[in-house]
């Protein structure tokens, strides 16, 4: 007996399998005209709806893509019926669905308004989502009948509704990053990197007139944003020499000796503090420099700036306080991938180390810590691109960093240079308003660098420490 | 015995100390917020601060003492419920394109892009949302290429002036950049709990002649969502305590609430960026201003950190109330 005759005996013993068994037989080419043509159709509706969310221009186009859709489904329907002898309803319905779309676009007036609703939509936007949906839906269909109905078909006429969104997202983050290259590059030049800002009045010539000094002064400004990016490296340093210790220190004590209520306190803060939103880090850090406003330290904490005659105390924050708040941001980062390097170490090499006559001290500095180091590393070059990115702490305290760096200098970021750029005072906008688009670049290209550096050290220190 | 050795407690004690820092920073925190909020309470009262009018000084007409902080705890809820209306389709889907349906290489590139754009700090995408301002909101929003005469003599708007149409600042706007920040965020965070589904279910499924997709509907995302649910509401913490995305996008003027209260082309400032505004009117180097909009802008923080832990206290019930019922 043939292996044929067998799956014949089969089908006709199981209706169910006589179905697939029609499904896998061999596709002439008649067949595969119309779900072609669907899917064709799907992959213009799609492509159609994505362009005319960001341009007015294609108003002519859904009508006919709407209408061809509408029409192409009637005759897969047709088709449908003449090949497996069945009706389509999915088909029916989304054919009649692209329909009443077609007339809903045909009965609105270009310009919509109503409800009350603070805006004049632009018909264009519903055209968008219509086909969006239509061409999404369509293209399910398509591969569905392309692949033969089967099971397996059916498998694989679902994924146009996962690609879809997301390839819709991926390409609206890579157009952005693209415009802001375009937008930003061709201003960044050595002079303006390397340089730093200042802008005050410097007198030139002093004569006695009337018995009183007079002096003419002259405008010295310059254009650059030197102190910014030393700031915003002197801002990750200062962080990592607080929170570095602080946090791998309640991670080791998490995962080590965290047995009792102590550590369960201690968790739950940790957790919390993650919580936390970074508008009240900004709060702390405000009041922290009002609260040393009536101290004789004060400058310490509340920054020094050079105005072009003398350094003066400024109201706002140093770094010093702005690194402190910023660690209350990253020590639950650090603290939480101390804790589970730390975990995952095997028991094998705790209790071997143990068997051989090491103390707990010993086997903590030489065991685990080296197993958890490619996590802290990683967590640690995170923390520092987040420390880069953050506006939110300095944005009530920073304002005058541009005139120079230290540690109780006044404090500021190449992050809170953009910032400063949009929402700062005219003059300085003036001066550095071509110049945000270009900040914006060297900034991401920090938080972007780090995070690359901490993929590729967490594999070389998982090979060097783990054997892995 | 262990614990008799000298190092090994040297060890403990110096990693406790380290622990109990946050602890200490943390209590610090919370009893500076509600110290500093006493004032407003005191002399400004609940039944003001929880009313629908709100001015400060940048508002156009200013009356002092209005500190109604309803129509900023309305505005956070409402963005942060539009930026997740967008964010959670996409992150689930790419998610589930990363974790089970890999395409043959586009998983592994999705999460390697989540990865590099789970860096881009806020403030950049402040900076980007001119491009969205003038790719999408303008021509689709805005009545672009109508005169000012045009726009008056269409049916429907409430009355026109010039500053009302979203021409550059709407909540749709910040909905749209809070949701492209929790994207990379919460994305990451879905995929792992699609993996730790243990694989025996999913092999059992497979097993039985289920198919891929039904498998993922039936058993990998009912199994998932205790991990879906917490990864959700870690990214509406996120959208909640932002502030510069929503004072860049939405601003920080408010009157009272929106007419009618789900307009999102109106800015509906948030609590962030309306604390902001009283603390410094967002202008940089200001110095700030004492007195009642201090101790205001503290206790709208005070109501932010209410608010977080409300929603991890709720996710944290619902995740248990969902433990239960997958087990049984």
């Amino acid at each position: 007996m043939t292996a044929e005759t067998t799956q014949t005996k089969i089908a006709e013993s199981n209706p169910t399998l006589e179905r697939e068994q029609i499904g896998t037989r061999r596709t002439r080419w008649l067949d595969l005209i119309s779900p072609s043509l669907v899917l064709l159709f799907g992959l213009g509706a799609v492509v159609l709806g994505a362009l005319s969310l960001i341009s007015n221009k294609f108003e002519a186009y859904p009508l006919a893509f709407l209408g061809g859709t509408c029409l192409i489904l009637q005759i897969l329907f047709l088709d449908t019926y003449r090949r497996w002898s069945r009706f389509d309803l999915k088909a029916a319905a989304l054919s009649l669905l692209a329909f009443t779309f077609l007339f809903i676009l045909q009965l609105l007036p270009e310009y919509v308004t109503g409800f009350q609703i603070n805006a004049v939509i632009h018909r264009s936007i519903f055209s968008s989502f219509f086909l969006l949906v239509c061409g999404t839906a369509s293209l399910s269909i398509a591969v569905y009948y392309l692949w033969g109905a089967t099971p397996r078909a059916e498998d694989y006429s679902h994924y146009p509704l996962l690609l879809v969104p997301a390839g819709l997202a991926i390409g609206l983050y890579l157009v952005l990053i693209t415009q802001l290259i375009g937008r930003g590059l061709p201003q960044i030049s050595w002079e303006v990197i390397s340089q730093p800002f200042y802008n005050y009045s410097w007198p030139i010539k002093i004569t006695i007139g009337n018995g009183w000094p007079m002096w003419s002064a002259e405008q010295r400004m310059q254009i650059g944003m030197r102190n910014h990016i030393l700031g915003t490296m002197l801002l990750m340093a200062l962080t990592t020499v607080i929170a570095f210790p602080i946090g791998a220190g309640a991670g080791v004590y998490l995962s080590e000796y965290s047995a009792g209520r102590l550590g369960n306190i201690v968790r739950t803060t940790i957790t919390s503090l993650r919580a936390m939103s970074l508008f009240i880090l900004g709060l702390t850090a405000l009041s922290v420099s009002r609260f040393a406003a009536d101290f004789s330290w004060a400058g310490l904490v509340r920054g020094t700036y050079f105005n072009g005659f003398h350094t003066v105390v400024s109201s706002g924050g140093s770094y010093l306080t702005a690194a402190v708040i910023l660690s209350l941001l990253v020590i639950p980062v650090i603290a939480r991938a101390t804790e589970e390097g730390c975990r995952s170490l095997p028991i094998e090499l705790r209790e071997g180390s143990y068997a051989l006559g090491a103390t707990e001290e010993t086997t903590l500095r030489r065991v685990v810590l080296p197993w958890a180091l490619p996590n802290i590393v990683t967590a640690w070059l995170i923390s520092c691109a987040e420390v880069a990115g953050s506006v939110a702490v300095l944005i009530f305290i920073a304002g005058r960093g541009q005139y120079g760096v230290g540690i109780f200098r006044q404090v500021t970021s190449l992050a809170y240079l953009v910032f400063d750029i949009w929402f700062g005072e005219p003059s300085f906008k003036g001066l550095m308003g071509g110049y945000q688009f270009s900040a914006g670049i060297l900034l991401l290209l920090t938080t972007t660098g780090l995070g690359l550096a901490a993929m590729v050290s967490k594999r070389w220190l998982e090979k060097r420490y783990r054997g892995e | 015995m262990k614990n008799s050795q000298p190092s090994f407690r040297f060890a403990r004690a110096i990693t406790l100390v380290f622990a109990l820092l946050p602890v200490i920073f943390f209590v610090g925190i919370v009893l500076m917020l509600l110290w500093t909020s006493v004032p407003a309470v005191k002399d400004v009262g609940f039944n003001v601060l929880f009313s629908t009018k709100f001015s400060n000084v940048f508002s156009g007409i200013y009356t002092p003492g209005e500190y109604g902080l309803m129509p900023a705890l309305w505005g956070t809820i409402l963005v942060t419920i539009v930026a997740l209306l967008f964010a959670i389709p996409i992150s689930l889907s790419l998610a589930i394109i990363a974790s089970d349906f890999s395409f043959g290489g586009i998983g592994r590139l999705i999460e390697a892009a989540l990865a590099i754009f789970s860096g881009i700090p806020p403030i950049i995408y402040g900076l980007l949302s001119v491009f969205v301002v003038n790719m999408f909101i303008r021509p689709k929003f805005g009545g672009e290429g109508l005169t000012e005469e045009a726009i008056r003599a269409l049916p429907g708007l409430p009355e026109y002036n010039a500053g009302m149409l979203p021409r550059e600042l709407s909540t749709l706007l910040g909905a749209i950049f809070l949701c492209l920040l929790i994207i990379p965020f919460i994305s990451p965070l879905m995929l792992d709990a699609l993996r730790n589904v243990p694989a025996s279910l999913k092999e059992a499924s497979l097993g039985l002649g289920a198919t891929k997709w039904y498998t993922l509907r039936r058993i990998s995302l009912p199994a998932a969502l205790t991990g879906l649910i917490a990864a959700i509401s870690l990214g509406s913490l996120k959208t909640i305590g932002d502030v510069v995305i929503v004072a860049w996008t939405i601003g920080y003027v408010k009157r009272g609430l929106p007419v009618p209260v789900v307009d999102i082309f109106e800015r509906s400032a948030p609590l962030t960026s309306t604390g902001a505004g009283l603390l410094t009117g967002l202008s940089p180097g200001a110095d700030v201003k004492g007195g009642l909009d201090y101790s205001v802008a503290f206790f709208a923080g005070l109501l932010l950190m209410v608010m977080a832990f409300g929603i991890l206290g709720l996710s944290n019930q619902v995740q248990k109330i969902l433990q239960k019922r997958f087990e049984q």
